[in-house]
């Protein structure tokens, strides 16, 4: 490697005075040399100083050349790389000619401007190097062409080159896009406002219902896909849009082919030529179906929230009201209060649990009696039975009063008491049986669907005494029980222990598993 | 309290939750009103007004998750007066029927007793 001149290193102040013949295309800092690598393919030393020599005198260009005067050298330092700015060649050569290094320079280094310099060249022989991808030659006999050549291979190919990278740029950009516009499933669209032509992307055809995008070709076809209750909506946005320059963002719904309803969100802002004139519009859009559903879903939930608070806090109030009705005394309320509280907080803890989807019978019987299973005072059996919410938290309250009724005055006030809960499920009645209902009741409707019987017997506590007014368990039991399940309701003060029997019928609501 | 005397007043309960519909009966039995039902269900509302006997109606908007919309053409083409109860806003209420009273859930006894004593028939 030949060192022909120093790089100043960005040291030397001001611009050449001299031998500067050349001013287009130079450097930003006309006081830094641009370095330049030169592979410099030539047997002959005298030559090789003589090129070195006219080379120098390109005095905005710092050039390093590395001389080679073999094949094989010549080989090695392509597969090098170098990296070369130039090639410089002979083009007689004693073990090699200046052809073949052409094509092995061609085929490595395509970007590397690529010069002959030879004692002599026929006009034949130029043309074809020229044809296989020489940048120029010069003959040596002319050599003050060198510079000239050179000047404006580097120029060009630095062009060429900056070119190139722009454009590789360029399409990895268009590549990131693509794939960014994929994996977000975005669309892309571009509309011509003067011949209100459409186009596009695939995915932006999808979000409409269609596979293939020419067949949105047209504003006029893309309204057709849009729901009517929206077509006025999305012409005046995308008028306002173009018109005030403002970005258009939309959200509207569309009609697939098969006649389902989808939700697009289209962005975009108008595109405007030299003058400022909007020429068209250009954006993406959005399959927001999903959102909207889930947006929906939502505000159904918050409702259905509202409405159930509403009505726990009037089911609250009518409980204060009975219990306050039922209290024997003022002190007695707020325990009286407070238990049946807990008792639907109970209700709506395992409800939620099962995601209000309803739950079983024995789920509903454990919670109020399990600590007294357990203890063994109690047992509770039957088949699988489905409760929708509603039966579940009236028969929990319904469980409550009895429980608590018991553990103050029957079979579980006394140490050997026990209550024995069991439920079965009956058939519906013979054709005979129906024959006679004529009216639709809950006679009706069990003879034809089957019943739930459901009993619970309290045994071994103290005499039961009946009470002389009926509280608000009894009510609920007798009243809003039967009411709610459309059954029969009988609870009975035995004297031998409190006795309660539900006939059930089976329908929605009650069903077993 | 209201100075309206309900006496003499019937009143059919369209209610679904048996402890609110219990809670109704209390308050409307303390001014002297006769009650009717309480109906739990749409198909059983429907069976009490062709039954008839009352003069005025209470109706929940939703019974067991089905809305109201046809007991409230039927007492509305009866020309029957009815208030309906609600846990939502005015918009859970049937379309048609939007001018009818309301009255939120949870109530005053007062709010009651004073809707039944505006909108009972003359």
């Amino acid at each position: 490697m030949a060192q022909v001149m120093e790089p100043s290193a960005g040291q030397s102040a001001g611009p050449p005075l001299s031998g500067a013949p050349l001013t287009d295309g130079g450097p930003a800092d006309p006081g830094r040399p641009i370095p330049c690598r030169v592979l410099l393919l030539e047997d002959s030393g005298m030559d090789a100083d003589l090129v070195r020599e006219h080379l120098k005198m390109i005095d905005d260009h710092a050039f390093d050349i590395h001389r080679v005067e073999t094949r094989q050298a010549f080989i090695d330092a392509i597969a090098d790389g170098g990296p070369y700015d130039l090639i410089l060649s002979d083009f007689d050569l004693p073990d090699f000619d200046g052809m073949s290094a052409l094509a092995i320079a061609r085929d490595r280094l395509p970007r590397v401007p690529f010069i002959f310099v030879s004692g002599m060249l026929g006009e034949e022989n130029a043309i074809e190097a020229l044809k296989k991808g020489a940048t120029d030659y010069v003959v040596k006999l002319r050599m003050e062409r060198l510079q000239v050549v050179v000047r404006r291979a580097l120029v060009e190919s630095r062009d060429r080159n900056e070119l190139a990278d722009k454009r590789a740029a360029l399409a990895e950009s268009e590549a990131r896009l693509r794939f960014a516009l994929e994996a977000g499933r975005l669309g892309s669209w571009e509309l011509t406002l003067a011949t209100k032509r459409l186009r596009v992307s695939s995915i932006c055809a999808a979000n409409l219902g269609l596979s293939d995008p020419s067949e949105i070709s047209t504003y006029d076809r893309l309204l057709e896909l849009v729901h009517p209750d929206d077509r006025a909506h999305q012409q005046a946005m995308v008028r306002q849009a173009v018109s005030s320059g403002s970005p258009l963002d939309m959200e509207y719904r569309t009609i697939w082919p098969d006649g389902s309803v989808h939700w697009v969100q289209v962005r975009g802002r108008a595109v405007y030529d030299k003058d400022g004139t909007p020429t068209g519009l250009a954006g993406v859009s959005l399959n927001i179906t999903d959102r909207k559903k889930a947006e929906e879903r939502q505000l159904l939930l918050l409702e259905e929230l509202n409405h159930r608070v509403k009505n726990t806090l009037a089911m609250v109030q009518s409980i204060a009201r009975q219990t306050l009705r039922a209290a024997p005394s003022v002190e007695a309320f707020p325990d009286a209060f407070q238990s049946r509280l807990r008792a639907l907080a109970q209700a709506h803890d395992l409800l939620t649990r099962r995601h209000w989807q309803g739950a079983s019978l024995s789920e509903i019987a454990a919670l109020t009696l399990e600590p007294h299973v357990d203890a063994g005072r109690v047992r509770v059996g039957g088949p699988p039975v489905n409760l929708t919410t509603g039966v579940a938290v009236s028969l929990h309250l319904a469980f409550h009063e009895l429980a608590t009724n018991a553990a103050k005055y029957g079979a579980l006030s006394a140490e050997n008491g026990r209550i024995d809960l069991d439920w079965e499920i009956t058939p519906p009645a013979g054709p005979a049986a129906r024959d006679g209902a004529g009216h639709a009741g809950p006679t009706a409707s069990r003879a034809a669907t089957g019943a739930l019987v459901l009993r619970w017997r309290e045994s071994g506590g103290p005499p039961v005494v009946p009470p002389t007014r009926r509280g608000f368990g009894s009510r609920l039991i007798e009243r809003g029980l039967a009411h709610e399940l459309e059954g029969d309701v009988a609870l009975a003060f035995d004297p031998a222990g409190v006795r309660c029997r539900l006939v059930i019928p089976l329908s929605s609501r009650v069903n077993p598993q | 309290m209201t100075d309206a005397n309900l006496s003499n007043l019937t009143v059919l309960i369209v209610e679904d939750e048996p402890l609110i519909a219990m809670s109704l009966e209390d308050a409307l039995l303390d001014q002297g009103v006769t009650c009717i039902g309480p109906a739990g269900s749409v198909s059983a509302a429907l069976e009490m007004i062709e039954a008839g006997g009352f003069d005025i109606a209470l109706l929940d908007v939703n019974l067991r998750g089905e809305r109201v919309d046809a007991v409230a053409d039927r007492l509305a083409a009866s020309g029957i007066p009815f208030i309906f109860t609600t846990g939502h806003g005015a918009e859970g209420l049937p379309d048609a029927h939007r001018a009818r009273p309301v009255i939120g859930k949870p109530f005053r006894d007062l709010d009651i007793t004073d809707a039944l004593a505006r909108h009972r028939p003359r």
